[in-house]
């Protein structure tokens, strides 16, 4: 969860496409599958045939195996799920989860921003709408990247509009100090 | 290949032991994660009760056929 300042509203909150989380499911699937064709294999081939009186050590293994399948799946929803953006009206929090043990968590402000960046490659990435928003920041080194996120355009077109209304307030703040209204 | 005997029912015993072990170890790290680093309390709440009727679904059957298996 992040922190959100006094006065901060969360204007989008932003994940990675779906297609990526299939992609990744998808071979979690060749893996679960991956026994069931072994052994169709060797029947075929080698003329392996597997013992009916053994049902209770075939449920068994069968049973360890998809459990492994199973949590595999659910780290795989975890890093994808907690992997996050957060455009807020003053910054931009990301929220990088590496694993289960790596977690990195940066935000730059938004009247730091100096472009952004839409990168749509290849088919897929095309045919359903998404792709990486490069955010550069000013003074610093380092570059935001939202990978592959739902419509990158209109993303960039919040993270201007959000940066337009944070340098407009900022503006109108610094007037008032001046008038001293 | 036979494979039966008291090694063999050793062999399963520990392997649903490890299977134990995994599940109840990448359980907790889940669970503080979904905890800690919830957005949405509502999804995190239907992921987490799917894990936790999935998981202990296939221990059961695990452990069923194990006793099945060696009675």
């Amino acid at each position: 969860m992040i922190e959100i300042h006094e006065g901060e509203a969360v204007i989008a909150e932003l994940r990675r496409h779906w297609f990526v989380f299939v992609a990744q499911a998808a071979f979690l699937v060749a893996f679960v599958a991956a026994p069931v064709l072994a052994v169709f294999l060797l029947e075929q081939l080698a003329g392996f045939v597997l013992d009916p009186n053994h049902e209770a050590l075939v449920i068994f293994f069968s049973a360890a195996w998809l459990l492994l399948s199973w949590i595999i799946f659910f780290i795989m929803w975890t890093n994808f799920y907690l992997d996050a953006w957060f455009v807020t009206d003053q910054r931009i929090v990301d929220i990088e989860q590496w694993g289960l043990f790596n977690r990195q968590v940066s935000e730059c402000r938004l009247d730091r921003i100096q472009d952004v960046t839409v990168d749509v490659d290849g088919i897929v990435p095309t045919a359903l709408r998404f792709g990486d928003v490069h955010v550069q920041t000013a003074g610093e080194a380092r570059e935001f990247l939202l990978g592959n996120v739902p419509d990158p355009y209109a993303v960039k077109d919040i993270i201007f509009r959000a940066q337009d209304a944070a340098l407009r307030r900022a503006r109108n703040a610094d007037e008032s100090l001046e008038t001293g209204h | 290949m036979n494979f039966s005997g008291p090694l063999a029912e050793s062999i399963l015993l520990i392997l649903f032991a490890a299977a134990l072990a995994c599940f109840a170890g990448v359980s907790y790290v889940l669970d503080y994660h979904w905890r800690t680093y919830g957005f949405d309390a509502g999804k995190i709440r239907t992921m987490r009760t799917i894990y936790y009727l999935g998981g202990c679904f296939l221990l059961l059957a695990m452990g069923l056929s194990y006793l099945v298996y060696a009675p």
